[in-house]
């Protein structure tokens, strides 16, 4: 387009610093622009207005009192020189709205969160979205670009001869979960209603009485009703009647480390609402987390559900609303490893549309209840699917937080990230960044939360080649019931992920630790706010650990060589967890009993 | 008929004069158009954040607003057309309210605009037409042929500066409609016995402009032509030029008396104007308006440093200061009821 004139105008007293910016941009691209002084009468700004044929008058006053009838003053001198004929003009400051830049006779008005883009844009008649909405913003990957390499020869050898034996162990084995698995698969694709009928009574005979109840009778667990057509229908307008606002992005420079959040309010309505605000401050995936019960069951409930309790329901319907509604960019992980229904939970999420799920054979079995045999036969067939569906899983290392030592952790991580390579899916390391009781009892944080952390990761990257995800949620353990205290502690966590330059990272709201229930909207963004600040002041800085952080990488890798070894000598992987290798009583793991006695 | 409520400034009651006016107009059989210059009809104030009057509407009334307006209404209305005017809220349509109801109005925001959307609004069926003002904005209002101007402690909580400043409003309004034949918005137009001088084409009119114009004063003055918008040191400049000559007769035509009161503060343009009344210049207007009312509105918002509040001027002392100093009625709308604004709008001639 033809380069326009613009007038420049600070109508304030003194400042004109942010009109100074904008003028440099409008210069860069191609503009003709004048800026006036900040201190000139109004009469004298007219003058030059109607003097030199702008184009675009820019106004940049900041609002307060009585400020509104002089900037309406000076929009009706404008008028009556008759500038307005030729010259759009446009209002910027603090506290500018569109609603108060119409009411003052402005043409467009911008806040002083406006970018200098959105002015020029606008300028421009274009859209200042264009490129960063919808169908045009591409979903990242997480797992491009990894080679799942072990460097370390010693521990490569030790996962190698672990996951064979895991392999060999569960071969001809199968539990109700991998049968009802099976159905399911079946199911969907079962085009006759009759068959469908006949393998759904066949499917209910695998499952638990409170589920079979749901399907056969429509009576639901405690807590738990169908959300109606109308109820659905309404969400929708709701989300469709909003007026979508350019989203905030929580990466001051490069696109990582993805910023994902829990959902899990029991209610996927709520679930939705708070996913579609926290889109838009830049949240870029969401991990659904399930009813606690949900792992106990047998079997997993149908229809979009509500569960008025701790948890969403994970039925396929409800993944699949969540899916519709979200972002087509947006990430959606679905949680397997708890309980009794992981590989059917794996199939139903790749049916409903999720992006990856979450499986870990070794927390699943210590800090989550389920037998350790019963999830290794559940785990294998789990990650089996995850690799036909392509599906990329990432695996927890929340153990850490019973008070297993963290060596054991992520040897616990890279059994199942070795395992996932062998069977040809696609895992993400998810390491703690947490103050957790072995650190808080042995004081591996008492001079610094960098130096561990730091650690961790460093351990990680000189063992194998795999993306990097830290949780879950990062600063786990040292927030408290202070809101500001609890974002800051989230932000500087989330600033340590940026500067290790990991692939992705779960954050908590800043009410989470002490909620006991739904989370409010204000404390999600509390903590998104805090890691956009903490992005913006970082940028491409780093931290600097302390020499302690490198006697902590080379123990840590020590250990969890020597953890692998002990593993690897043991007949299998579901014994190895069974007698505490991967965290014992003493730790504060206690094997699980979902599920025990299943496998045949 | 066009009929416009401006203001002194913010919250001086201008909305609550419109609704005033569609009320007794709907009473009366007619059914009148509304559009405003501005973003008038929303729950909360922009800046006070305090309750402001909403604008109710009845069927078949033409509403004309912004886009983003018509979803915040709650009156049913049909878009009939599309005006291709636009403003920072979309682009404003016409709409027939088809279920009455409350509108948020944001119509076009400057005098071309407007002079187009209420062209529409005729053509549509609407035979009078009112348009909402919006802060102390007066410009646009140039396209009406009757005004009210509403007043009160909002903008000034001294009784005194209230009387002056509306007394100086009707002084300004009270000239005629001149002769000016001219049809374009060029600069300023000196008329003498045997020729015309026509001055450099700008619509602003200021110390500099007029003093080069009144360097070329032709033989026999008889008219001085100034279609834009003069500032206040102009206007002195030039009655200290005619003052220096024997201006006795001559005319000086302004556009119209909006842009006058624009000039700068209302007292001071009304006391320049008095001074070429004494000098026998007759002064007129391409496009004048007839002040039908002023309004007085008690209320206005008390700032505390952090919040507005509620606050209120005692009536019968604004009304007592307002009284000994116009031949325009003064009327508080809440108080004396709104029969005698709508007669003074709407009566014939």
């Amino acid at each position: 387009m033809t380069p326009r004139r613009v007038l420049c105008v600070p109508l304030d007293p003194v400042h004109d610093v942010g009109i100074k910016i904008i003028r440099n941009a409008l210069a860069v691209r191609g503009y003709t622009t004048d800026l006036l002084s900040p201190d000139l009468p109004m009469e004298e700004v007219v003058r030059r207005a109607a003097a030199g044929g702008y184009d675009e008058i820019l106004v940049s006053r900041t609002l307060g009192y009585g400020v509104a009838e002089l900037l309406g003053r000076f929009v009706d001198l404008l008028d009556a020189s008759g500038v307005r004929e030729h010259s759009r003009v446009i209002l910027g400051g603090k506290a500018i709205t569109s609603e108060l830049a119409a009411e003052l006779g402005f043409d467009r008005g911008f806040d002083e969160h406006a970018r200098v883009e959105d002015i020029i844009a606008f300028l421009e008649g274009r859209d200042p979205d264009a490129g960063t909405k919808g169908p045009q913003k591409k979903k990242p990957s997480l797992t491009a670009g990894y080679s799942y390499k072990v460097h370390d020869a010693r521990i490569a050898a030790s996962l190698d001869e672990i996951v064979e034996k895991l392999l060999r162990w569960t071969e001809g084995k199968s539990t109700p979960g991998t049968r009802r698995a099976l159905l399911r698969a079946k199911m969907l694709e079962e085009t006759s209603d009759t068959r469908r009928a006949g393998l759904q009574n066949e499917y209910l005979g695998l499952a638990d009485g409170v589920i079979a109840d749901a399907f056969r009778r429509n009576v639901y667990p405690k807590g738990v009703r169908t959300i109606s057509p109308e109820e659905i229908g309404r969400l929708k307008e709701m989300l469709a009647a909003r007026h979508s606002f350019r989203p905030v992005s929580l990466h001051h420079s490069g696109d990582r480390p993805l910023v994902f959040k829990f959902l899990g309010s029991g209610c996927p309505i709520l679930d939705i609402v708070h996913a579609k605000v926290c889109e838009r401050w830049g949240v870029e995936g969401f991990l659904i987390i399930n009813p606690s019960w949900e792992a106990r069951y047998e079997g997993l409930l149908d229809g979009v559900l509500s569960h008025q309790n701790d948890g969403t329901v994970t039925s396929a319907q409800n993944i699949r609303l969540m899916r519709e509604l979200l972002d087509p960019s947006t990430l959606l992980t679905v949680r397997a490893h708890r309980g009794l229904n992981t590989p059917e939970t794996v199939l139903l999420a790749a049916h409903a549309g999720a992006d990856m799920t979450k499986i870990d054979l070794v927390y699943g079995s210590l800090g989550a209840g389920t037998d350790p045999a019963r999830l290794a036969v559940d785990g294998v067939e789990a990650i089996r699917l995850a690799a036909r569906y392509s599906m990329p899983y990432d695996i927890p290392g929340n153990d850490e937080l019973s008070g297993v030592p963290a060596w054991k952790t992520l040897a616990g991580l890279l059994i199942n990230v070795h395992l996932g390579t062998r069977l040809g899916a696609r895992a993400i390391l998810k390491p703690l960044f947490c103050y957790g009781p072995h650190i808080v009892i042995h004081g591996l944080m008492r001079q610094t939360f960098i130096d561990y952390n730091a650690a961790k990761i460093r351990a990680l990257r000189e063992i194998v080649d795999c993306p990097i995800w830290p949780g879950e949620p990062i600063a786990f353990m040292t927030q408290t019931e202070d809101r500001v205290q609890s974002a800051t502690a989230t932000a500087f966590h989330a600033a340590l992920a940026t500067a290790l330059h990991v692939d992705a990272m779960t954050v908590a709201s800043t009410d989470e630790a002490y909620s006991r229930g739904p989370i409010c909207m204000a404390s999600r963004i509390d903590s998104l706010q805090g890691i956009h600040e903490a992005s913006r002041f970082m940028g491409e800085a780093g931290f600097a650990p302390t020499p302690a952080a490198d006697g902590m990488t080379e123990d840590l890798h020590t250990k969890i060589a020597d953890v692998l070894d002990q593993v690897k000598a043991a007949p299998d992987l579901p014994t190895a967890i069974a007698t505490g290798l991967l965290g014992n009583e003493e730790d504060g793991a206690y094997p699980g009993t979902f599920g025990k006695g299943t496998v045949s | 008929m066009i009929i416009g409520v401006a203001g002194t400034a913010k919250n001086t009651g201008k909305t609550t004069a419109l609704c005033a006016l569609i009320r007794m107009a709907c009473a009366n059989g007619r059914l009148p158009g509304v559009t405003g210059i501005g973003y008038d009809g929303e729950e909360r104030d922009n800046i006070t954040l305090l309750p402001k009057p909403r604008i109710t509407v009845l069927p078949g009334m033409l509403v004309s607003t912004s886009e983003a307006c018509l979803a915040a209404s709650t009156a049913r209305l049909r878009v009939l057309k599309q005006t291709g005017v636009v403003t920072a809220l979309g682009r404003v349509v016409v709409a027939e309210v088809e279920a009455g109801g409350l509108v948020v109005v944001a119509g076009p925001n400057k005098t071309s605009d407007l002079s187009l959307v209420t062209r529409e609004m005729q053509n549509l069926g609407s035979t009078d037409i009112l348009v909402d003002g919006s802060l102390n904005r007066i410009a646009p209002m140039s396209v009406v042929q009757r005004v009210v101007f509403a007043t009160g402690g909002a903008r000034s909580v001294h009784p005194a500066v209230l009387a002056d400043e509306t007394a100086a409003i009707e002084l300004i309004f009270k000239s005629g409609e001149g002769a000016g034949d001219y049809t374009d918005i060029g600069g300023i137009r000196l008329v003498g016995r045997d020729i015309q001088v026509q001055c450099r084409a700008s619509a602003f009119h200021g110390y500099d402009e007029i003093a080069e114009a009144m360097g070329r004063i032709p033989e026999g003055l008889k008219e001085i032509v100034l279609p834009g918008m003069v500032t206040a040191d102009g206007l002195a400049l030039l009655r200290d030029r005619l003052q220096a000559m024997n201006p006795e007769g001559v005319s000086v035509i302004f556009d119209n008396p909006f842009r006058i009161l624009l000039s700068g503060e209302p007292a001071v343009v009304g006391r320049l104007l008095g001074e070429f009344s004494r000098m026998s210049v007759n002064v007129r207007y391409r496009r004048a308006t007839t002040l039908a009312a002023i309004t007085f509105n008690p209320y206005y918002p008390a700032f505390d440093g952090t919040s507005y509040r509620a606050a209120y001027l005692e009536s019968a002392v604004v009304r007592a200061a307002l009284a000994g100093v116009h031949s325009t009625p003064v009327i508080d709308v809440l108080a004396d009821g709104a029969e005698a604004l709508f007669s003074r709008c709407f009566a014939e001639g």
